[in-house]
């Protein structure tokens, strides 16, 4: 938990930025390793940038899973590959 | 799924046992594929004739898919490929592209060193409903948007996706970045035209 002072210290601007966002994807996605996942979490601490960019990518993916509307397949196509495959 | 790799036979089913495979190893995934065919598609019947042809294809070169691997990454790569060589040139809909959007993209796609940033606040996506977002996905390239559901969607890893895709996993990783880069533009663009406010004191607590 950081406080509100150590907040306020927070860098407002990141000379890594390019370096930071890739690796935000990758943990945001799962693919960063144990060390490189320590290692963000620290810089985060301390930029906030970085900060905000990690809860922004974050907040997108999570939007994409749980917003977007899922179909239902008809159940008229699964009869109708089923009977297919059948008469092959 | 090249057509040379669909022929590599590795297996030797019966007739039996190839239902079988099929039942249990593809058709859990159904709703999946449907729900991929229609995010490249934009269109319920198109999306319909695409899980229709990968999954008689899949049939067709089951003794190529070895049971208990990876059978959603060899479907959606059969999807993937039936959509780019059969469906795409016949598509109803073909996708709305903005090529400026494309131009730029494509430019700096493997070379995305520069990284720009979308002035974009989380709690403005979070407002956002599923209609704003799916709008603002089907606005994308379809070979970008192809990523995001792979990824953010489908769950599927890296590597996976580099399979499914056939690309390798730094073009994965460069394509989804500028995937999400444009999404975010995208996604901003909505909020502000519905009257959000995207970006004002974006970096104050």
């Amino acid at each position: 938990m950081v406080s509100e002072v150590e907040k306020i210290q927070k860098k407002t601007s990141c000379e890594h930025q390019s370096d930071c966002m890739k690796l935000v994807q990758l943990i945001v996605d799962g693919q960063a390793t144990d060390e490189q996942i320590a290692q963000f979490k620290q810089n985060m601490d301390k930029c906030l940038p970085c900060e905000k960019g990690y809860e922004l990518e974050k907040c997108i993916k999570e939007t994409m899973q749980l917003k977007l509307e899922k179909k239902c397949v008809p159940s008229s196509l699964i009869d109708c590959i089923k009977k297919k495959i059948s008469a092959l | 799924m090249d057509e040379q790799e669909e022929i590599k036979i590795t297996q030797t089913y019966t007739e039996v046992e190839k239902h079988r495979v099929f039942e249990k190893e593809f058709m859990p995934y159904i709703d999946s594929m449907y729900n991929f065919a229609f995010r490249l598609t934009n269109d319920e019947d198109d999306a319909n004739d695409l899980v229709q042809d990968t999954y008689l294809k899949a049939f067709r070169f089951i003794n190529s898919f070895a049971e208990g691997t990876n059978a959603k990454a060899w479907l959606f790569r059969i999807l993937k490929n039936s959509f780019i060589n059969d469906f795409r040139k016949k598509s109803k809909e073909p996708s709305k592209v903005d090529y400026q959007d494309v131009e730029t993209t494509y430019n700096s796609e493997e070379d995305a060193e520069t990284t720009q940033t979308v002035d974009l606040r989380a709690d403005t996506v979070q407002d956002l409903i599923g209609d704003e977002i799916a709008n603002a996905l089907n606005a994308l390239p379809v070979d970008f948007r192809t990523v995001i559901i792979l990824c953010d969607v489908e769950g599927f890893t890296y590597e996976e996706m580099a399979k499914i895709l056939d690309i390798p996993i730094g073009t994965v990783r460069s394509r989804l970045h500028r995937a999400r880069m444009l999404l975010k533009e995208k996604l901003k663009s909505y909020a502000k035209s519905l009257g959000y406010d995207v970006n004002a004191d974006s970096m104050a607590e």
